[in-house]
């Protein structure tokens, strides 16, 4: 239990485990959803802060030894591009995560001492793909976390084939950890799950085109729940799991606009490329990933991307192109506009409150640990979660956000 | 270490053992066995036939079937940009012993058994048959592959030297005492064609006659048999015959088959692909209460007995209710006192 812990050593933090195929945007929704609650509304409640301890290793897939990315130039990433987009079509082109890597968001309570932390444990997509190696690094995180965030990829949910849809979003894959792991490591002698307060969030991003359209968000939701229906039933039935839909929009002002086979040009004298990622108009002409139209010279080819297949796959993976929204003149332009993300944490903090309360003694044990280790009490999360509630800032059931399962 | 102790370690490590149900498998190479595995996953998904039961691949095997389905899937998906008919070979054949694993038990629970299918190549009949037969002796089932186009096109012309007809009977009726007991499954696959023409029932009566020897041979060992075919993707149907080409890498077949797309919007919907599971289950739990009834308690039944897994036992028996028997071209050829089926 937290309480006894804390006497005897640190408060436990709640474990967070970012799920998603390659390049859906994990990192993304980490770097928005920290960004939202340093900045929003809920510092009138708690304050937050990044605690994250900058790291270095070897990548398991690049075989090179990487840095930890700061969340702030994950942010920095998307307000570029922001800036650079103006009225052409483009490819958000960002770097990809190589390593797995724990970002740490501390909440305090204003003018206290007393805080609480979640771990975000971000994973490469590679991980969740067949032929992954890292099999056991994933089973351990699914052991110690207690929130699944899957972060699926709106525009290849929504547009792409069947086909491409599964390779880009592993959902298979997932439900076998997710299913197998959880089982196996949480069942008594008799094969019963224990007990234990999980919570899953669905979270689609990259929805802007979708929210701006009459009844998107409700077509999200309904290709979510027919896509994952085996991992939402299997937790609806089995365990004490909340399962909950919360669309986002990392960006607010990057649309989507298209899936478009991915194609590089290639000098044929030197073999190197002279166009990285570009979409084909004829044998001669394309565009590149900033929007701007190449017309081949006579020693270049249209070459297929080296990234253009989905890995061990033998499916093309086209590009995701984006526009920025486009404004009225004298009614503002594009900006970095994050929409909703404060929610996943909003909702995760609810959950954690609420699994604490039902494990921790209160009274005066509570109150002891609360003065020698500075943790937040019962008392202190339901005075929290009333002030939440009463400003109105966690949603339920509007603007896509949809919960599918309670647990408390 | 007393014997006591020992038979004491022996027992607890069966008692926490997972029982595993195993099937055989042979047939031609590219027929479409993995595709089956595969398409299997997506009849299986959520749950199996409405039931509480769970149904999933294990870890070893999990990626590579769920890769086959997504670029089975993507055959359909890219149909637009697709102006050559796709060939059979364009979804690669296995060359080896190939295993898959799968999980089953009741949703919240863990895991109640392990599925086991071993696929031989057909020349390991010839080239390692003790160690065909041996697994045999392991299994409860022996599925039996057909190529059905090779089977039914142009009189049968190339069907023996696809399906190895003589070979398979050949063994069987060498090693009796392997298939003692045992369900032999007839499975036809790539069956499209026939049952769009309406000729489901021509292939029935096909198999029975290609196959009569080693039919007879089951008749006369009280050995059950089955024919159940399969239609492996759907929304395609074989074509035509195509000469073979070195590139294809299939050694001893003359002839390659081509396939078409079905219907102005064909989709990826493989058909009774889970059969062979519902046979091989119902047989496995049959096999278990007739095995009780005869005073011959193995290990294996005395460890599930042990389990007390009645309630993953009872929704087994249920799932018996979903086999096809006697109609869609199912026929029970060898009716026996395990299989009890009619």
């Amino acid at each position: 239990m937290p309480i006894f812990k804390s006497i005897f050593g640190k408060e436990k933090p709640l474990k967070v485990l970012m799920i998603g195929g390659r390049r859906c945007g994990k990192t993304s929704v980490l770097a928005s959803l920290f960004d939202q609650m340093q900045n929003g509304a809920t510092n009138t409640v708690f304050t937050v802060a990044d605690r994250t301890i900058p790291e270095r290793k070897v990548s398991p897939i690049t075989g090179k030894e990487e840095c930890k990315d700061l969340l702030m130039n994950k942010k920095f990433e998307l307000i570029n591009f922001i800036d650079k987009g103006g009225n052409k079509t483009f490819i958000v082109d960002q770097n990809p995560t190589n390593c797995s890597w724990e970002y740490n968001m501390q909440v305090q309570i204003p003018g206290t001492n007393k805080k609480c932390r979640m771990d975000f444990m971000d994973v490469p997509g590679e991980y969740f793909e067949p032929g992954n190696r890292n099999y056991e690094e994933i089973e351990n995180f699914i052991k110690e976390s207690s929130v699944f965030v899957i972060v699926i990829d709106t525009p290849f949910m929504m547009e792409g084939s069947r086909a491409e849809n599964g390779a880009a979003s592993c959902m298979d894959l997932i439900h076998s950890f997710l299913t197998d792991v959880e089982v196996n490591v949480d069942a008594d002698d008799d094969g019963i799950i224990k007990e234990e307060f999980k919570q899953i969030i669905f979270v689609p991003v990259k929805c802007e085109k979708w929210m701006q359209k009459k009844d998107g968000q409700n077509e999200i939701i309904k290709k979510i729940e027919e896509i994952y229906k085996p991992t939402i039933n299997h937790f609806t039935a089995t365990t004490n799991t909340e399962i909950s839909i919360i669309p986002i929009q990392t960006a607010g002002d990057i649309v989507f606009d298209s899936l478009r086979p991915a194609y590089t040009v290639v000098n044929t004298e030197t073999g190197k490329r002279s166009i990285g990622k570009c979409s084909k108009i004829n044998d001669r002409l394309v565009i590149d990933g900033n929007g701007v139209y190449y017309k081949l010279k006579d020693n270049e080819i249209i070459n297929d991307h080296p990234d253009g297949f989905f890995i061990n796959t033998d499916i093309a993976r086209p590009f995701a192109w984006y526009n920025l929204k486009q404004y009225k003149e004298g009614e503002g332009k594009a900006e970095y506009n994050p929409y909703n993300c404060e929610q996943i944490a909003l909702h995760i903090l609810r959950f954690m409150f609420k699994k604490f309360q039902s494990e921790a003694p209160s009274g005066i044990l509570g109150d002891i640990s609360s003065i020698l280790f500075g943790s937040i009490t019962v008392n202190d999360m339901q005075k929290c979660l009333n002030k939440l509630n009463k400003a109105n800032l966690i949603k339920d059931n509007i603007e896509g956000i949809k919960t599918i399962k309670k647990c408390f | 270490m007393g014997i006591f102790d020992k038979f004491k370690d022996v027992l607890s490590e069966k008692l926490n053992e997972t029982p595993v149900i195993k099937a055989t498998m042979m047939g031609p190479r590219g027929v479409g066995k993995t595709s089956v595995m595969a398409s299997i996953l997506g009849d299986t998904r959520d749950n199996i036939a409405g039931s509480g039961l769970f149904f999933r691949p294990s870890r070893n095997c999990s990626g590579e079937l769920y890769n086959k389905r997504l670029s089975l899937m993507n055959i359909f998906d890219k149909r637009i940009n697709i102006t050559d008919a796709p060939q059979a070979g364009v979804i690669a054949a296995s060359n080896d012993v190939t295993s898959f694993s799968f999980e089953m038990g009741i949703s919240g629970r863990a895991k109640s058994i392990d599925i086991e299918i071993k696929d031989f190549p057909g020349e390991f009949l010839i080239s390692r048959p003790d160690e065909v037969s041996n697994y045999i002796a392991e299994s409860h089932i022996v599925i039996i592959a057909i190529d059905s186009p090779y089977l039914m096109e142009d009189n049968g012309r190339y069907n023996e030297e696809k399906n190895n007809v003589k070979s398979v009977t050949d063994f069987f009726t060498r090693h009796p005492e392997s298939i003692q007991n045992r369900l032999i499954l007839l499975v036809p696959l790539k069956c499209e064609r026939y049952f769009h023409d309406g000729k489901i029932d021509v292939l029935k009566k096909k198999i029975e006659s290609t196959y009569s020897t080693l039919t007879k041979f089951c008749k006369d060992s009280n050995i059950a048999c089955v024919i159940a075919p399969i239609q492996t993707l759907g929304g395609v149907e074989f074509d035509k015959f195509a000469s073979y080409n070195n590139m294809n890498n299939y050694s001893n077949v003359s002839k390659i088959s081509e396939y078409r797309f079905y219907e102005k919007s064909p989709e990826y919907k493989p058909m009774f692909c889970v059969q062979p599971f519902y046979y091989l289950l119902t047989y496995a739990v049959n096999y278990y209460e007739w095995s009780n009834n005869q005073n011959r308690r193995w290990i294996g039944s005395l460890v599930s007995l042990l389990k007390n897994d009645e309630d993953f036992f009872l929704e087994i028996k249920k799932l018996s209710k979903n086999i096809l028997v006697n109609k869609m071209g199912y026929a029970i050829i060898v009716n026996n006192n395990i299989l009890k089926l009619n």
